[in-house]
C-alpha cells in the first residue's frame, strides 16, 4: 500500500469517527427526548454568560437536600467514624408529589436498576444532623441571547412565576432537559408574550409620564410668569 | 545558518576586488569564482525569502481559519431560537462536514496540498470545527454537559488532524485541550490520560519531519516542551505530592537527554528547546523539591518509601546527564584549568542540592518517624535552600572568574542563574515567615530583572549570543509580571478603561500598541543599532496599566514599580545606543499580550454575539483574501522573473 492510500484511508477514518461521534450525541438526544419518561422539577433561575458558549438560563432546582432519617444504615456508610464526611457521587432516585412535581426521594451509592424509577446522577456536597446536600446536574438551559436576558429581567424577584424543568430521564440515568416551562408555557413563548405585554405598559407609561411633565412643566412656566408680572 | 552561510560568502566576494589587485589569483580562476559564489549566494538569499514568505502566509492563514471558527462558534452561541431544532441538527453537522470535504479535497485532490499554508490553515479549521459541532449539537439538545470527555474526544481529534495535515496549530490545539482537561479532573479518573496524549503528541513534535523547515520543527518542540510541564503541574497538584518528587526530574532529565541526541549542536540555545527546557527544568525541580514543605507532608509510610525510591531514580538520572555531559566535554574538548573551573561550576549546584535533599530528607524522617515527637529538626527547615543559594552563587562567581569562557559555555549558565533566580522568593518566604504574596511578588520581579542585568553584564563581558539569550529571557519576564500584575486578571482602573463609555480612550491605546511594533520594525529596516525613540515611549504605556495596582493598595504595586523603573532603565538603555531586534521583539511581545488582554475584554458580555460572529467572520475572509492577493502577486513577480 504506497502513502497516499494510507493517507486516504486514515482521513477517512477519521471523518467517519468525527461524524459517529455527532450521529452518537444526535441520537442519544433523540432516544432521550422520543422515549424516556420525563419528569418535572421546580427551579429557580437566573441569566449566567459564557464566552463560548453563549447566555443560558441557570437553574437551581428548589429541593437539592434528602432526609436520611429513615435510613440509618445510609448515614453510616456515608460517615466514616475515622474520616466523617467526604463529598461523593452518588444517584438520586425523583418521585412524583400531589401537584404532579418531582422531588429527590431516595439516595443510592450504587447506580440503581431501571425498575426503581427514574434517576440521576448527583453529588454529595455535606451532610447536616440528618439530611445530605446534593449538586444536581441539571444548572443550564441555553436560550437565545436576547431572550435570555429578557427573562432573567422578567423573572427577577418574581417568586410567584416558579418555572417548572421538564427532563427526560434514561434507563442509566442520562438526562436531558426536554424544555422549560414558566406559567405552563414555554419559556421562550412566555418571555416574547410578557415582552410584549410589558413594552406596551412601557409605552402607556412613559407616554403618560410625558404627558404629565409637559404639564408640571406648563404650570412652572406659568408660575415663573406670574410671580414676573407680579 | 543560512544566515551565517551569507555572510562568509558575501565577505568573500568583498574580498575579490583586493585578491585580484594583488595577483595571488589568476583573473580567469577569479571570475569563475566570483560567478559560481555570486549565483550561490542569490540562490540562497532567494530560498530564505521564500521559507520567511512562506512562514508569513502560514501565520495569516491560521489566523483567518482562528478568526472564521470564532465565528462560527460566535454564530452558534446566539442560541438560534428561531431555527427549528432540525435545521440546527443538520447546521451542526454542515460545520463539521465542510472543512472535512475542503480537507479531503485539498489534500488529495488539489495540487497545492504540500503548502504549509494551506495545510496549517485547513488543520486548524478542521480541529476546531470538530469541537464546535459537538458542542453545538449539546447545545441544542439541552444534553448536559460532560466536559472533560468532550475536551478528550476534540484533543483526540486535534492529535490526528496534525499528523493527517502535518500542522503545527492543530498539534498546538490539541496539547492546549489535553492540558486544560487534566486541569479539570480531581485526583482520580481521566487525570492519568494526560500521558497518553502527550505520548500520541511526542512523535509529530520532537522528531519531526525531515521535510518540515528547523524553524517549525523547533516551534513543535516548544509547543510540546510547554504542554508537558504545563501537564505535569497540574497533575502533580491534582495528586500525590511525592509524584512531584518523581516526575518532575525524570520527565526533565527524559527531555535533556532527547535533546543531546537530537538536536544539533551547532545552533542558538533557542532552538534547542529540549535541552534547554530539559537542563533547565531539572535544575528549577530540584531546587522546588528542596522546599521543605514539600518533605513535611512525608511520613514514614509507603508515600515515604515510595519518595525515596523515586528520589534514588531521580539521582540516577541526573548523573546520567552530568555524565554524558561530562564525557562530551572530555571527549570534543581540550581541559584546560578554565573549562574544569566550568565544569565544576555547572556541577556544582546539582551536587549541593542532592546533598541538601538527601540532608533534609534525614531531618523529616527524624521528625515525622513517630508523630509523638515534636516536630524538631537535625538541621533548620531552609537549610537546603540556604545551600542551595550558596550553590548558585559560588557557581556565578567562578564564572565571573572566568569571563573569556562565558560565552562558549552555554549548557552550565542557564542552570546556574536560574538556580539563583528560582531560590529566591522561596528563601525570603520560607525563611523569614512573610505571608507569601507580600514578599513573592517584588522577589519574582526583582528575580526577573537580575535575570536581565546578568545578560547584560555577560554582554559586557563579551558573552555573546548566550548572554543576548539571557538578556531577552530577563526583558520576556518582566513584561510578562508587569503584565500579571496589571492588566488581565486586576479590577478596578482597567477595568473601567474598556467599558463602552472610555472605548475611544481604549480605541487609541490598542491603536498605540498596533502601532509600536511596526514602528520598531521600520525603524529597524532604516537602520541597525541607532538611538531608538520607539523604545522611550513604552514605559509611559506601562504606567497607565500599572496605575491599577495603585489604586488597588496591594503589595503588588511595588513589584510594579520595580518593573516600570526597570522598563524605563531599557528605555533609556534604547535611546542611548539602540537596543538589539530580539530585545525589542520581546518588550513588543507584551504590547501585543496587551492587545489580546484589552481585545478579551472588549469581548465581553456587553457585545452580542452576533456582532462578534461578523466581526471575526468579516475579520478571516479579509485575512484569507490578503493572503491571496499577496500569494498571487508573488507568483507574477517569480513569473517576471
Amino acid at each position: 500500500m504506497d502513502k497516499r492510500a494510507l493517507r486516504i484511508i486514515l482521513f477517512s477514518l477519521l471523518c467517519a469517527c468525527q461524524f459517529a461521534v455527532l450521529v452518537w450525541i444526535l441520537g442519544s438526544a433523540l432516544s432521550l427526548r422520543f422515549f424516556a419518561p420525563v419528569i418535572r422539577v421546580e427551579c429557580r433561575l437566573y441569566d449566567p454568560y459564557d464566552p463560548l458558549e453563549g447566555r443560558y438560563l441557570h437553574l437551581q432546582p428548589t429541593k437539592e437536600e434528602i432526609l436520611l432519617t429513615n435510613d440509618r444504615k445510609l448515614s453510616e456508610q456515608l460517615v466514616d467514624p475515622s474520616n466523617g464526611f467526604r463529598p461523593r457521587n452518588a444517584w438520586v432516585r425523583y418521585a412524583p408529589d400531589s401537584n404532579g412535581l418531582w422531588k429527590p426521594d431516595c439516595l443510592f451509592l450504587k447506580r440503581p436498576e431501571a425498575s426503581d424509577g427514574p434517576f440521576v446522577p448527583c453529588f454529595l456536597k455535606e451532610i447536616d444532623s440528618d439530611r445530605v446536600l446534593l449538586v444536581l446536574p441539571f444548572d443550564r438551559y441555553y436560550l437565545q441571547e436576547d431572550l435570555a436576558l429578557k427573562a432573567e429581567e422578567l423573572l427577577h424577584g418574581h417568586f410567584d412565576f416558579m418555572p417548572v424543568m421538564e427532563i427526560s430521564v434514561g434507563r442509566k440515568g442520562n438526562w436531558a432537559i426536554k424544555s422549560l416551562l414558566v406559567a405552563g408555557k414555554p419559556v421562550e413563548n412566555w418571555v416574547k408574550e410578557e415582552g410584549k405585554t410589558n413594552n406596551r405598559a412601557g409605552q402607556i407609561q412613559s407616554a403618560s409620564h410625558s404627558q404629565s411633565s409637559i404639564i408640571m412643566k406648563t404650570m412652572l412656566i406659568l408660575s415663573y410668569i406670574l410671580k414676573i408680572f407680579s | 545558518m543560512k544566515r551565517q552561510r551569507e555572510d562568509h560568502l558575501r565577505w568573500f566576494l568583498s574580498e575579490i576586488p583586493a585578491l585580484r589587485e594583488s595577483d595571488t589569483v589568476s583573473a580567469d580562476t577569479l571570475a569563475i569564482l566570483e560567478a559560481r559564489y555570486r549565483a550561490e549566494l542569490e540562490a540562497d538569499s532567494s530560498s530564505r525569502t521564500r521559507g520567511s514568505r512562506k512562514l508569513v502566509f502560514a501565520l495569516i492563514s491560521v489566523i483567518a481559519s482562528l478568526f472564521i471558527a470564532g465565528g462560527v462558534i460566535s454564530f452558534i452561541a446566539w442560541n438560534w431560537h428561531v431555527i427549528p431544532i432540525g435545521a440546527k441538527s443538520v447546521l451542526a453537522i454542515l460545520v463539521l462536514l465542510i472543512p472535512q470535504v475542503a480537507g479531503g479535497c485539498f489534500l488529495f485532490l488539489s495540487r497545492k496540498a504540500a503548502t504549509l499554508p494551506g495545510r496549517e490553515g485547513i488543520g486548524i479549521l478542521h480541529a476546531i470545527l470538530f469541537g464546535a459541532a459537538m458542542a453545538f449539537l449539546g447545545q441544542i439538545w439541552q444534553i448536559p454537559q460532560d466536559l472533560p470527555f468532550f475536551l478528550l474526544l476534540w484533543a483526540l481529534s486535534s492529535l490526528a488532524c496534525a499528523y493527517l495535515y502535518r500542522s503545527v496549530s492543530a498539534l498546538t490545539l490539541g496539547l492546549l485541550l489535553a492540558v486544560i482537561m487534566t486541569g479539570l479532573q480531581d485526583s482520580s479518573g481521566m487525570i492519568y490520560l494526560l500521558f497518553p496524549l502527550l505520548a500520541a503528541a511526542a512523535p509529530f513534535a520532537v522528531f519531526g519531519r525531515k521535510t518540515d523547515s528547523p524553524a517549525r520543527n523547533v516551534y513543535a518542540n516548544w509547543i510540546f516542551v510547554a504542554a508537558t510541564v504545563a501537564g505535569l503541574f497540574i497533575f502533580v497538584h491534582r495528586t500525590e505530592v511525592f509524584y512531584a518528587i518523581a516526575l518532575f526530574p525524570e520527565v526533565f532529565a527524559a527531555l535533556a537527554l532527547a535533546g543531546r541526541l537530537l538536536e544539533k549542536e551547532d545552533i542558538p540555545n533557542s532552538r534547542k528547546p529540549l535541552r534547554l527546557s530539559g537542563s533547565i527544568g531539572l535544575c528549577v525541580s530540584l531546587c522546588v523539591i528542596t522546599q521543605t514543605n514539600l518533605w513535611d507532608n512525608l511520613y514514614f509510610s509507603h508515600s515515604f518509601s515510595f519518595g525515596i525510591g523515586f528520589s534514588l531514580l531521580s539521582l540516577f538520572f541526573v548523573l546520567l546527564v552530568a555524565a554524558v555531559g561530562g564525557i562530551q566535554l572530555f571527549r570534543e574538548r581540550r581541559m584546560d584549568s578554565s573549562e574544569i573551573l566550568i565544569l565544576i561550576a555547572g556541577i556544582l549546584p546539582v551536587v549541593l542540592l542532592w546533598i541538601a535533599t538527601t540532608a533534609h530528607l534525614g531531618a523529616s524522617l527524624e521528625s515525622s518517624w513517630d508523630y509523638r515527637i515534636p516536630q524538631t529538626y537535625l538541621i533548620p527547615p531552609y537549610f537546603p535552600i540556604y545551600l542551595l543559594a550558596f550553590g548558585a552563587l559560588s557557581a556565578g562567581v567562578i564564572l565571573h572568574m572566568t569571563p573569556e569562557k562565558m560565552g562558549t559555555n552555554k549548557k552550565l549558565l542557564p542552570s546556574c542563574l536560574l538556580l539563583l533566580a528560582a531560590g529566591m522568593p522561596f528563601i525570603i518566604c520560607r525563611d523569614l515567615s512573610f505571608p507569601f504574596t507580600f514578599l513573592c511578588f517584588p522577589a519574582i520581579a526583582f528575580a526577573c530583572t537580575s535575570v536581565y542585568w546578568t545578560g547584560v553584564a555577560l554582554d559586557v563581558r563579551g558573552g555573546g549570543k548566550t548572554a543576548r539569550n539571557v538578556r531577552t529571557l530577563g526583558i520576556l519576564a518582566v513584561s510578562l509580571s508587569v503584565l500579571f500584575f496589571t492588566t488581565p486578571f486586576s479590577e478596578g482602573l482597567t477595568r473601567d478603561l474598556y467599558d463602552r463609555e472610555n472605548l475611544p480612550f481604549a480605541s487609541i491605546m490598542l491603536l498605540i500598541f498596533i502601532a509600536l511594533p511596526l514602528l520598531a520594525a521600520w525603524r529597524y529596516r532604516k537602520s541597525e543599532r541607532r538611538p531608538n525613540f520607539v523604545s522611550a515611549f513604552y514605559p509611559l504605556f506601562m504606567g497607565i496599566f500599572a496605575v491599577d495596582g495603585l489604586f488597588q493598595q496591594q503589595p503588588r504595586e511595588l513589584a510594579v514599580w520595580c518593573d516600570l523603573i526597570f522598563m524605563g532603565l531599557i528605555a533609556f538603555e534604547g535611546f542611548r545606543i539602540g537596543i538589539s531586534r530580539k530585545s525589542l521583539i520581546a518588550v513588543n511581545a507584551s504590547g501585543i499580550l496587551l492587545i489580546s488582554g484589552i481585545l478579551a475584554r472588549f469581548f465581553d458580555e456587553s457585545t452580542t454575539f452576533l456582532l462578534k460572529a461578523a466581526v471575526l467572520t468579516a475579520c478571516g475572509i479579509g485575512l484569507f483574501a490578503v493572503n491571496a492577493v499577496l500569494a498571487g502577486s508573488y507568483r507574477k513577480e517569480a513569473r517576471n522573473g
